[in-house]
């Protein structure tokens, strides 16, 4: 089920929430909504997650009252009984592929491969059970008081399917106690709005164009379109998944519950490190306290510590998709962050800011092509017609009245200062909010009537 | 607290109001008006019209659909192209659109501009009207 759907705006939504607001035992009603709401696009998956949620569950007390090397046995097990639902549903079919690719150049028999469907949200919903077990053995969090409150932490509709990825210490306090206002459902609401502006108005329109000008062969393609096709898919994405966190914040602040944010004007960056502060910061964070600290953090030598930089963006790189192009992006990324500290930071002080950001920038665009790209042939051919090796006839039949309009009006909310610095703080003052609102109620009608239309592509983050 | 600031809270609390109406106009509609067929098959109300298609039944909540997600997909698609309001919504938008880009608010429609600037849909000219010799180019009368 889309939040940028009539049916879950209109109809799910509203419904689910009168009855939350109605009903004193809200847990209950918040787990069967989050039930329904999985049930609704995974039905058969969702008895997969539900019996590992038991387990979790099991294991999290083994762990609190084994504190000594003992509690290791449970959380190992917790963590490959995860990790095993997460390799089988996404990377088993790009493990085997390559494997038959090798035993084919040996001359050996093929082994069969296994077609599994992506289940929808796997890898944000494995990461946080296991901050789950990883929190009870550290002692950053007491296990769950009730398997019901542990599933509404799994289940939790708003950040189920695409994030931001909840760590377990970070709302284990208010799963017991959400807290309903009417300041909290002014602020949700609005965030909400916003967050399906992002996505229905401004994404998705970007999103169309990206998408007619990578569904070109590379050789097909003159720089300039190739270049307005690169812009429109960084901010398509940019607004594509913003605005899904919105959505998801907004929801989760509306049903009295805070979930941490996930960016912070990314595009603004100036170093990749920073980008990577402002980027998908829930996933960074969770890379940082679960997998770069464990294995040393900065507390190791500077070889052994860039070795973790590009091991932990490999990891991030395969996290959002079993393709080489995406091991190509995460390394590109883990490059950029291994020379922004070995070389670029001793001498940042000499390059003025502006120049930063624009190295930044065209970095993190350039990266995007192996997101975009079906696969690492194709990112080539992309990058040759970025730098004009194919010349052809220029295609402005991609730059239309609409589209220069969506486009200038995304670039000057992600690069403009002024208004990138407008943070959607959900602690306007009184006139603030009310002007706030009123342009709430613009962007929902305008977001209903596209809406209407139908044909609106899902959330990009939805494939991970 | 200084009277401005009451009257700004009133005003940011009216809007949010309106707006929590507008979230839930659509859906209290649907409830209340059982318009559903009507708003997704206009046609069958009009007892005079013959040859056009009757809407399939809705599939059952049978395991079996439930598994593949037919049940759910229907039921959604049947609330997503018959909520009340859709129409005026993508009347609307097709209006805005047309009038700021001159173009159609989906690639796929294809939209002219007819008399008194009302906007109509080409493949209904194809089909129906004749092209006017007398009338401006681009223009139908």
């Amino acid at each position: 089920m889309l939040f940028s759907t009539p049916f879950f705006c209109f109809a799910f939504f509203p419904a689910f929430f009168l009855l939350y607001f109605l009903v004193p035992a809200k847990r209950v009603v918040l787990l069967a909504g989050s039930l329904l709401f999985y049930a609704w696009g995974e039905p058969v998956f969702l008895f997969v997650v539900l019996a590992s949620s038991v387990l979790d569950w099991v294991l999290g007390r083994l762990i609190s009252r084994r504190k000594d090397r003992a509690g290791v046995v449970p959380l190992a097990l917790g963590i490959a009984a995860n990790l095993g639902i997460l390799v089988y549903t996404k990377y088993a079919f790009f493990a085997l592929t390559n494997w038959n690719y090798v035993l084919d150049l040996l001359a050996q028999p093929l082994v069969s491969v296994p077609k599994v469907a992506l289940p929808l949200g796997v890898s944000f919903i494995v990461f946080e059970k296991i901050t789950y077990l990883v929190d009870i053995r550290r002692g950053a969090a007491n296990p769950a008081r009730s398997l019901l409150d542990y599933l509404n932490y799994v289940f939790l509709f708003p950040k189920l399917l695409a994030g931001p990825i909840v760590k377990y210490h970070d709302i284990a306090g208010q799963l017991t106690r959400p807290s309903l206002s009417w300041r909290n459902l002014q602020g949700g609401i609005l965030r909400f709005v916003f967050g399906l502006g992002k996505k229905v108005l401004l994404g998705d329109q970007l999103g169309a164009v990206a998408d007619s000008v990578f569904s070109l062969n590379g050789r097909a393609l003159d720089t300039g379109s190739a270049w307005l096709g690169l812009v429109c898919f960084g901010l398509q994405i940019y607004f594509d998944f913003s605005g899904y966190s919105d959505m998801a914040i907004g929801m989760g602040r509306m049903l009295g519950f805070r979930l941490l944010e996930n960016f912070d004007n990314p595009y603004l960056a100036t170093s990749v490190s920073d980008f990577w502060k402002r980027w998908h910061i829930s996933l960074t964070s969770w890379i940082r306290e679960y997998l770069y600290i464990p294995l040393g953090g900065n507390r190791v030598a500077p070889l052994r510590v860039a070795l973790n930089l590009f091991l932990c963006f490999l990891l991030s790189g395969l996290w959002h998709g079993a393709s080489w192009n995406f091991v190509a992006w995460g390394l590109l990324h883990g490059g950029g962050i291994a020379a922004d500290r070995y070389f670029w930071h001793a001498r940042n002080n000499g390059i003025p800011k502006f120049f930063r950001w624009l190295g930044t920038t065209v970095f993190v665009f350039l990266a995007w092509t192996f997101f975009r790209v079906p696969d690492l042939k194709s990112a080539v051919g992309y990058l040759a017609a970025l730098f004009g090796r194919h010349a052809t006839e220029a295609n402005a039949i991609f730059l239309t009245p609409d589209v220069l309009f969506f486009l200038l009006a995304g670039l000057a909310l992600v690069f403009l200062p002024l208004a990138a610095s407008r943070r959607e703080s959900d602690e306007s003052s009184e006139p603030r909010l009310a002007v706030r609102t009123a342009a709430g109620i613009l962007i929902f009608v305008l977001c209903s009537a596209r809406m209407a239309l139908g044909s609106l592509p899902p959330f990009i983050y939805f494939h991970f | 607290m200084p009277a401005i600031f009451v009257s700004w809270r009133c005003a940011s609390s009216l809007l949010t109001s309106l707006l929590i109406l507008l979230v839930l106009l659509p859906g209290l509609g649907w409830v209340l008006l059982d318009n559903r067929q009507a708003a997704g098959h206009p046609w069958l109300f009009n007892r005079t019209l013959v040859g056009l298609p009757s809407p399939k039944p809705p599939p059952a909540p049978t395991f079996e659909n439930l598994r593949n997600r037919t049940w759910q997909s229907a039921v959604a698609n049947d609330f997503n192209t018959a909520f009340p309001g859709r129409e005026a919504l993508l009347r609307g938008i097709n209006e805005l659109y047309f009038r700021a880009f001159r173009m159609p608010s989906l690639p796929s429609a294809d939209m002219t501009l007819g008399v008194d600037d009302a906007i109509i849909s080409t493949a209904y000219l194809r089909e129906y009207v004749t092209p006017d010799a007398q009338s401006a180019p681009g223009r139908v009368t």
